[in-house]
């Protein structure tokens, strides 16, 4: 079983460092074998902004992101023991660190199945064997998983890929920041915070779920309506922003980078049904979500590529049409810019 | 003890090539890359030339710290990391790969001499489960980014890699700029910098005590309306048309590249090491097809280089004065 202590350079098992982007979650959850499932950021995180930016429900999950800070790192509540810890809810320990955000996003997708959420031959499979583990073994488990382990890889940056297979090159490139996700996730009236870190979850709060029956996978049951699911996200993820604004007014004054990710439903097989049965508006916002797509795709494609060489050739090509002193004063009039702006606003 | 007779894991027919000033030159004879498990249980990568037979390159392949003993039948081979096996992207009219190493600088390259090359993608996953003891068929020796790249590959119009190698032994050629990040970072840290370096260059980094006012190389090439304004130029436009022709899928666009985190983030990666080094970016630039700038008080190879593409820049404006104007000249080593 791979090790996250000893060796320096096994500490990280394999797994790269990856973005947390939308974008990237997106297209790993694809890759991942799901279907039918999309990632966006919450901007602000207010619940009116929720509501405004009305997102396909069912909401899966939230994942809070955060530069790691030792303040903002204790859980909301006391961490359940495993006897506290409902038997359908699935928490894993976190065993290597680049596999953060991968394992904060199957905490969502794998504790998603109760409400309906196909997951795909590899996770499914994934999910029994999970299942049936401890939350240390379960963390050994993702370490071990070379399928997901390749995926997440796959949407490393060059950069990434190059400090696991080289770590001495740190040196010499520029420092890269720690981020720590934290995911949210309803289950049965309850919501609960899912951190690798911590010895189990912890429970943030209830929600009224009196509009849905209990969502455990054995019971049989119809699927709610879209109402009572929409009613039911609203109700669950205010409890979870609640949650994590505490949490950030823990932090210092000092500049805090983070995020929330918002992971749900992709709208766009209904609004395209919509689309072509003449509703405008779904036409419109269907166009915007496909152009949003087709961003996040360029950006897995460029990411792949090796763009330095022709970086360099555009440079001689400058140079060699004697353009190059235009570009370098171009470069440093707009850092003097730069400079000023910041110096006019710390 | 029981002697285990040599047990060879994956075979199959490739050449040397050797690295020197940026480009790649290859070794014509024919030869093997094999790994075996040699008598003492210890695995092997090898090198021999198929015509003398004569084994020239025997590296053992480390298990982990904790798993050194005496191996035996009874006790697996564990997984390492020791050593991987890569595709060499930047050759982009051969099948190359090169073995490196966790622990050092080295470098080995190998071009593929099979004459089918439709099997190389599963010969290098044998290779690397080999390598890392695993079952040769297992899944985890694939490697995705192989694969990703292969296929970008081929759909990029112009040269790049044939699908079908008529001659096994044909002998491959690299372009020297298709220096790729990694080859350009992993050479700049085989001299890298010292710790006391690394330590001032994060002081100075600090917005407000900034001595530093070299630009980055992506700086140099943000979007903007002067950038769009010199690719409009009547000698610049076709040139640069031509470049993303070569290095860019026909559905993606300059400006999307230029505009896009990829591109902003490796050349910030580039630049940054840049600055960590100097006077160690020799071969930076012979691969560049560069002449470096003439031997001055540069704060780091960064500033050299910018330097050297602004006396190119210099050079060029002055030759079209001088003479009839010359054809626009395109970057050496294509």
């Amino acid at each position: 079983m791979a090790s996250s202590v000893d060796d320096g350079a096994d500490s990280e098992g394999g797994w790269c460092t990856i973005e947390s982007d939308p974008g990237v979650f997106t297209a790993m959850i694809t890759e991942l074998g799901v279907k039918g499932v999309q990632v966006d950021e919450l901007v602000d995180l207010s619940e009116e902004a929720f509501v405004a930016a009305n997102l396909a429900c069912p909401v899966f999950g939230l994942i809070f992101l955060f530069k790691y800070d030792q303040v903002l790192a204790a859980p909301a509540s006391e961490p359940l023991s495993t006897a506290e810890t409902p038997h359908h809810l699935i928490f894993s320990r976190q065993v290597i660190r680049n596999a953060c955000a991968t394992q904060a996003l199957l905490a969502v997708l794998l504790n998603a199945r109760q409400r309906g959420l196909q997951l795909g031959p590899l996770l499914t499979e994934y999910a029994e064997f999970a299942q049936a583990l401890d939350a240390e073994t379960r963390g050994e488990l993702l370490a071990n998983a070379r399928d997901i382990c390749a995926v997440h890889n796959s949407f490393s940056p060059l950069r990434g890929i190059l400090l696991e297979e080289d770590p001495s090159l740190r040196n010499l490139l520029p420092r890269e920041d720690v981020f720590h996700y934290v995911s949210y996730v309803p289950l049965g009236g309850k919501v609960y915070e899912l951190d690798g870190l911590q010895t189990g979850p912890s429970a943030v709060g209830t929600f009224d779920a009196s509009l849905l029956a209990p969502g455990t996978p054995d019971s049989k049951q119809q699927l709610p309506t879209a109402e009572a699911q929409h009613h039911n996200d609203l109700a669950w993820v205010c409890v979870a922003l609640r949650a994590v604004r505490q949490r950030i007014s823990r932090a210092s004054n000092q500049e805090l980078r983070f995020s929330v990710l918002v992971v749900h439903r992709d709208p766009r097989p209904e609004l395209q049904v919509r689309a072509s049965g003449g509703d405008q508006v779904a036409a419109s916002l269907l166009a915007q979500e496909e152009a949003k797509h087709a961003r996040w795709q360029l950006d897995t494609t460029l990411r792949r590529m090796d763009l330095v060489p022709l970086a360099i050739r555009l440079l001689i090509l400058f140079a060699d049409h004697g353009h190059f002193v235009e570009l370098l004063e171009e470069a440093k009039r707009k850092r003097e810019q730069q400079v000023a702006n910041h110096a006019e606003h710390s | 003890m029981d002697e285990l007779p040599e047990q060879v894991l994956v075979e199959f027919r490739a050449g040397r090539a050797y690295l020197d000033s940026g480009l790649v030159h290859s070794d014509g004879r024919k030869g093997c890359v094999r790994v075996v498990r040699a008598a003492d249980g210890l695995v092997h990568f090898q090198w021999l030339d198929r015509a003398t037979r004569a084994i020239e390159e025997d590296l053992i392949v480390l298990p982990r710290r904790r798993d050194r003993g005496i191996p035996s039948r009874s006790r697996p081979c564990r997984p390492c990391k020791t050593m991987h096996w890569r595709r060499v992207h930047a050759c982009r009219t051969g099948r190359m790969f090169v073995l490196g190493f966790a622990s050092s600088d080295l470098q080995l390259f190998f071009w593929l001499q099979e004459p089918r090359c439709d099997a190389d993608v599963r010969l290098a996953q044998r290779l690397r489960n080999a390598l890392e003891c695993r079952p040769l068929d297992d899944p985890a020796g694939l490697d995705h980014a192989d694969e990703v790249r292969l296929s970008d590959a081929e759909s990029r119009p112009g040269p790049g890699l044939s699908s079908q190698v008529p001659d096994g032994a044909t002998r491959p050629s690299s372009a020297a700029l298709g220096q790729s990040l990694v080859d350009a970072l992993q050479r700049l840290g085989a001299s890298a910098a010292s710790d006391a370096v690394h330590a001032a260059d994060d002081a100075s980094r600090q917005p407000q005590a900034r001595a530093d006012d070299t630009p980055d190389l992506g700086a140099l090439l943000r979007w903007g309306p002067a950038l769009e304004r010199l690719l409009r130029e009547p000698g610049l436009g076709p040139a640069s048309a031509a470049l993303c022709r070569e290095y860019l899928p026909s559905s993606i666009d300059l400006e999307s590249v230029l505009q896009s985190a990829a591109f902003r983030q490796q050349l910030e990666a580039l630049s940054t090491a840049l600055r960590r080094s100097r006077g160690d970016a020799g071969p930076l630039f012979a691969a560049f097809g560069i002449e470096p700038p003439p031997a001055g008080d540069w704060r780091h190879d960064l500033e050299a280089l910018l330097e050297a593409l602004r006396l190119r820049a210099e050079e060029s404006a002055r030759s079209r004065s001088e003479g009839p104007a010359p054809e626009s000249r395109h970057g050496c080593g294509r």
